[in-house]
């Protein structure tokens, strides 16, 4: 064995490591066109969608709602799944006096952007106009714990998390590096740290990731929904919920889903009548 | 709009005044008979029951009927049995029909009960109708047998004019009592087209001929009698088109009023009348159809006609906000609670009360309200139908403030047109104030603002400052976007290149590592290495020096020795046999511990073979031989004493 050889499994060790990285860029080749709406449209398009954002202003100035509605909904399923569309959508369904849709499009734009205040606000009027009042009472701690892990958008979160992973792996290189320097002590140190960091960060980001794929939310969009007792039209109505109010989906059967609201009461809903909020 | 007016008539009312129902009928009985017993309980008193039997006529032709009537009188009509019925041969039974009735004459209580049969003779001759038999209290009563002759063809000078069964099917308008199943034909009724003022008539009457479209008219038919009547009379109302129509509840009892010196029972039926057109209107006769006796043919009394002129409604001076209410009404309005709680519901309670169509009052009109959201409206009424038709309505709005300070419900607005004075008339309510406190804590953002502030005394006091406080709650508006700030990709997190790069440092970490240890280890493995094959490569070294020796090569010889030994520290130290000096190696060798003994003979050694090589005089062979001793020596010291420290 000499030192040739061992630059040469360096050499090996670098090369499928480049290899792995192709091969993964490779698979993910459909979704390269990564990136703001500027980079991967041409200026013509551009303009076609600032065209369409302007009439959608004027129409809700005119105070035209549904049009409004209907040119922000296209954006949408166009893909230009915004914030900002979400929060004008959201208010022109609110005018329209669609209460239940008002809160599906503020409840979105919500998770997008968080810490947004006139979002916030919307929605927590929105709220107020409900009729349903559901007694709930979480704790003090509660509320502040959900404050804390929804204050940073799922994408900030991602970039934090991502960053301090990224440091992680500078500390560790340098930790391998100087192994017989006096250094490494602190590195150890600064190791630690950035590791309980990131255990935190990537625990919070699992959970809103699993908030947004995974636990399914919905908003009453009908006027008036009679909750059965199973996913049957002719079986007893337990309760009856009005639009706007929001409760967690348990499972789903055909056209039938079972809720729950805030205060535990349980039922079955036609899916007709509600919304999940998915992106 | 034939409306309420052609639709059948309830006229519960008045059989229940003309005739008690059977029900209530037997109910009474009970109680009567209780009372009975009650009073004659211990005395002697027997009941008396007799027992008696009649016909129509004696004499009747094969196709006539004959109507046989038995009539059972007695105190107690719950004991009183059935008749048994003698043979009746030579009739055939075609139906039957039990009546009772009922008098309480001088504390007494007498019952009857009387059952009729309609026999059908069918054979020619005289027939005998047998004694009819009752057993009660084991006696037994009997009738006496009753003759009639049958004749092939219709006996000559029949004294009735009728030849009729006393119950007629009825007539097919209205039956205020079920039809009784009665085969028999068909009977012409006798109409009194003209009612003088005999034993009974009816009048019907309307308190005002000239109305104004909405107005309230009293329309009252009225049924007089002096005598008892067989059976409840058949009421047939008028048609009653072009109104709407509201019965008015009848009084229960039959009043007695005096005309022409007479006593007479008066019933009345009264329906208050709204005109809904404007035009002439003729109400059609009412008709009643009675009997008065058993056997008496029924009769119809006929009402005139009356006549009404229906006004339109003056255009002069109607309000904006008029919707056809006509009458006299009052408007009042409140809340449930002064006090109020931001998104709690109150509901303001206006009251309209008058005389008129109130089942046709329009919701009040409620301005927009500020701070308040408004939610469905619930209505109650309240009707009096005695007389005319009076009452209130109740408007409950359900609103729900939303904001937290000092509301005002503004005034509510109601116009009516009074037909009395011929005006139209507004009333307003005062304007209601409620103060609203905040919701709990948290329950909104905007719930902060002006809570808890005075409503009167931050107008009142001049220079005083006033706090600024959203009047209209509204969202916030729409946000500018821009096209270029619009991202198509939604979460970073979804964005498979992103998460393809992600395992890339944790990768080059790992490989990093790896070649680490692997250097290390291939470090560490040369050293050792060096350190194992030192002494073996020193003797190699020192055998080749041999060779050299026995060859006769001097030089040769003293350079393998020197390097034998150079070589040998070298790979012990594991450092680079070039260019290491002797005293590099003394004093690295010292640094291992290596004793100075040792090191002066490897000095020595290493510099006897220097001197050799470079100086140019021969050496005897017992010199090198002893240079070989000494440096093979010094090798094998040294081993130990490096072996022993590693």
């Amino acid at each position: 064995m000499s030192k040739e050889n061992l630059w040469f499994q360096a050499r090996v060790f670098l090369f499928l490591l480049l290899f792995i990285q192709s091969c993964l860029i490779i698979w993910t080749r459909p979704s390269l066109a990564w990136g703001g709406a500027s980079s991967s449209s041409t200026s013509d398009q551009l303009r076609q969608i600032n065209d369409q954002l302007r009439q959608a202003h004027e129409y809700y100035r005119r105070g035209e709602y549904d049009l409004a509605a209907g040119s922000y909904l296209d954006l949408i399923h166009r893909g230009y799944q915004d914030a900002a569309i979400f929060y004008n959508l959201g208010n022109a369904y609110f005018k329209k006096g669609e209460l239940g849709w008002a809160i599906l499009f503020y409840e979105k734009a919500r998770r997008l952007l968080p810490r947004d205040e006139d979002i916030r606000e919307n929605l927590t009027y929105a709220h107020s106009l409900t009729i349903d009042k559901i007694e709930s009472k979480p704790s003090e701690l509660l509320s502040l714990v959900d404050k804390a892990i929804n204050f940073l958008s799922p994408n900030e979160l991602t970039v934090a998390a991502a960053s301090i992973y990224l440091i992680l792996i500078v500390i560790g290189m340098l930790i391998i590096w100087k192994k017989e320097h006096p250094v490494r002590k602190r590195l150890l140190c600064l190791l630690a740290i950035f590791a309980t960091i990131f255990i935190l960060a990537a625990g919070v980001l699992f959970y809103r990731i699993w908030e947004l794929e995974v636990a399914q939310i919905g908003v009453i969009t009908a006027k008036v929904v009679e909750v059965k007792s199973g996913p049957e039209e002719n079986l007893a109505t337990l309760f009856s919920l009005h639009e706007g109010t929001t409760f967690s989906i348990q499972q789903q059967r055909g056209d039938w889903l079972q809720i729950a609201i805030k205060n535990g009461l349980n039922g079955w809903v036609q899916s007709k009548d509600i919304q999940k909020i998915s992106f | 709009m034939t409306g309420k007016s052609t639709k059948p008539i309830k006229n519960k009312t008045l059989i229940k005044i003309m005739w008690p129902p059977h029900a209530a009928r037997v109910i009474f009985l009970i109680l009567f008979s209780l009372l009975l017993a009650a009073t004659a309980a211990g005395s002697a008193q027997a009941q008396s029951v007799s027992i008696q039997a009649s016909v129509d006529k004696t004499e009747l032709s094969l196709d006539d009927h004959l109507s046989l009537s038995v009539v059972i009188e007695g105190s107690n009509i719950g004991s009183l049995p059935d008749p048994e019925l003698p043979d009746l041969s030579g009739f055939s039974i075609v139906n039957s029909y039990q009546g009772s009735n009922f008098s309480w004459i001088n504390a007494k209580i007498s019952v009857s009960k009387t059952i009729k049969y309609i026999l059908r003779p069918e054979t020619v001759g005289k027939l005998t109708i047998g004694a009819i038999k009752l057993s009660h209290d084991g006696k037994t009563y009997k009738t006496e047998p009753i003759s009639v002759v049958v004749s092939r063809s219709a006996p000559q000078g029949r004294s009735s004019p009728a030849p009729s069964p006393p119950f007629s099917p009825r007539q097919p308008s209205r039956p205020l009592s079920p039809p009784s199943p009665w085969p028999v034909d068909p009977w012409a009724e006798e109409e009194e087209e003209r009612p003088a003022r005999g034993n009974i008539f009816i009048t019907q009457t309307v308190n005002k001929h000239k109305v104004y479209v909405g107005e309230q008219v009293i329309l009252t038919f009225s049924f007089f009698r002096r005598i008892d009547l067989w059976q409840s009379p058949t009421y047939q109302p008028s048609p009653l088109e072009g109104f709407w129509v509201v019965e008015l509840d009848t009084p229960d009892r039959a009043e007695i009023k005096t005309i022409d010196g007479l006593p007479y029972r008066v019933q009345e039926i009264k329906k208050a009348l709204f005109p809904i057109k404007a035009g002439k209107y003729t109400i059609g006769p009412a008709t009643l159809t009675y009997q008065t006796g058993f056997f008496s043919p029924p009769r119809r009394l006929k009402t005139e006609p009356i006549s009404i002129e229906v006004i339109p409604l003056p255009e002069e001076g109607k309000p904006a906000n008029f919707s056809g209410a006509v009458g006299k009404f009052t408007l009042s309005a409140q809340v449930d609670t002064p006090k109020g709680i931001q998104n709690e519901p109150i509901t303001l309670h206006v009251k309209i009360k008058g005389v008129g169509y109130i089942e046709g009052l329009p919701e009040p009109e409620l301005s927009p309200l500020e701070g308040f959201q408004k939610y469905d409206t619930t209505t109650t009424q309240n009707l009096i139908k005695q007389n005319e038709l009076r009452g209130e309505k109740c408007f409950d709005f359900l609103l729900i403030p939303r904001l937290a300070r000092n509301l005002q419900i503004p005034s509510l607005h109601f116009s009516f047109f009074n037909p009395e004075d011929g005006r139209y008339h507004t009333l307003s309510t005062d304007p209601i104030l409620v103060s609203i406190a905040p919701a709990a804590a948290g329950e909104s953002a905007t719930a902060a603002a002006g809570s808890g502030s005075s409503f009167g005394s931050s107008g009142g006091l001049r220079g005083s400052k006033q706090e600024v406080r959203p009047s209209q709650m509204d969202i916030r508006y729409i946000k500018e976007i821009e096209a270029k700030s619009l991202k198509k990709s939604l979460f970073l997190f979804r964005n498979k290149v992103f998460l393809s790069f992600l395992p890339a440092p944790l990768l080059l970490l790992i490989v990093c590592f790896l070649l680490d240890r692997r250097m290390r280890k291939f470090q560490s493995d040369q050293r050792y290495a060096r350190l194992r094959r030192a002494g073996r490569l020193a003797r190699k070294k020192l055998a080749e020096a041999v060779r050299h020796d026995k060859r006769g090569e001097e030089k040769e010889f003293y350079a393998a020795v020197s390097k034998s030994l150079t070589e040998y520290v070298a790979d012990k130290l594991n450092l680079q046999a070039a260019g290491l000096t002797s005293q590099q190696m003394i004093e690295q060798l010292s640094a291992l511990g290596v004793t100075e003994e040792v090191l002066n003979r490897l000095q020595h050694c290493l510099d006897e073979c220097d001197y050799a090589r470079f100086a140019p005089a021969t050496s005897n062979g017992q010199d090198r031989k002893n240079l070989l001793t000494e440096a093979e020596e010094v090798v094998v010291s040294l081993e130990k004493a490096i072996g022993e420290k590693k």
